[in-house]
């Protein structure tokens, strides 16, 4: 068999604490995923008000829309 | 004997089998991320990476390929993330370092301090030569001659055929050559 040169004999240990965190990883994963959870429930809240606010603004808006139009006063003026 | 873990009950969440597949595959998966990022933090937060993927992924695995072959395809993925959010930070002008004194490993320290001194050098400057191939290039070199993956395995990791990885390497090695002007790097090559 051909002999491998020493240069490509590196290797790294690892250490203890990196040992640690990677026994660590189903808690991790755990976290991780009810953060996520947590973050697309309030996500969906944020939009979920957003969307409640526009379409009360919304309404309000067309309202004060046709206050200010020429109609506003339609029929409190009926004197010829 | 590299497929003693149980799978089975890996996917089920078994901590033990996590612990198992732990011991078995992160020396492996340090070294893999840290001979492609070359930098001993980025490997070791990619490695934590890799192993978290692992275990979010584990209903994924459907046993087509081996367990060893589908952790090494996930490392590979990983460290090509951190080689790419590398690039950005570069281009950013934030430079992530490139570890330039190598592991003082047992041939080194056999040696005088002179024979040393130049053994260090030789594997920095030759380190620094792999750095300088493609992305795909640099990946499929280390994978056999530091890795020593057969090209199957390459070709696998890599999902590419035979013929792109046999191209890959001689390419590579043919860049090392035009690169380094050292004549016992060029022999090692």
């Amino acid at each position: 068999m051909e002999m491998k040169h020493h240069i490509f004999n590196h290797r790294i240990e690892v250490s203890p604490s990196l040992h640690e965190k990677l026994l660590k990883s189903p808690i991790i994963s755990q976290k991780v995923s009810i953060r996520t959870y947590a973050l697309s429930i309030l996500s969906i809240a944020i939009i979920a008000l957003n969307l409640y606010f526009f379409m009360a603004n919304k309404e309000k808006m067309a309202e004060e829309q046709i206050l200010e139009s020429q109609y506003a006063n339609f029929g409190s003026d009926l004197s010829i | 004997m590299a497929e003693e873990i149980d799978i089975i009950a890996l996917q089920r969440g078994d901590l033990k089998a996590f612990e198992q597949l732990v011991h078995r595959y992160e020396k492996k998966v340090l070294n893999m991320c840290w001979y492609l990022l070359h930098n001993r933090e980025e490997a070791e937060d990619a490695t934590q990476d890799v192993f978290l993927s692992i275990y979010q992924s584990k209903h994924l695995f459907k046993g087509e390929s081996q367990l060893s072959t589908w952790i090494h395809r996930i490392t590979l993925n990983k460290s090509l993330e951190y080689i790419r959010r590398a690039k950005r930070k570069k281009r950013f002008g934030i430079k992530v370092p490139i570890d330039d004194a190598l592991i003082i490993n047992e041939h080194f320290l056999s040696q005088n301090p002179e024979e040393s001194y130049m053994e260090r050098e030789r594997s920095t400057v030759f380190f620094r030569a792999i750095q300088n191939l493609s992305e795909n290039q640099r990946i499929a070199y280390t994978l056999h001659h530091l890795e020593d993956f057969s090209y199957k395995e390459i070709c696998a990791s890599m999902n590419l055929s035979l013929s792109a990885v046999e191209s890959l390497i001689f390419r590579a090695k043919q860049q090392l050559i035009l690169q380094l002007k050292d004549p016992v790097l060029k022999n090692i090559i």
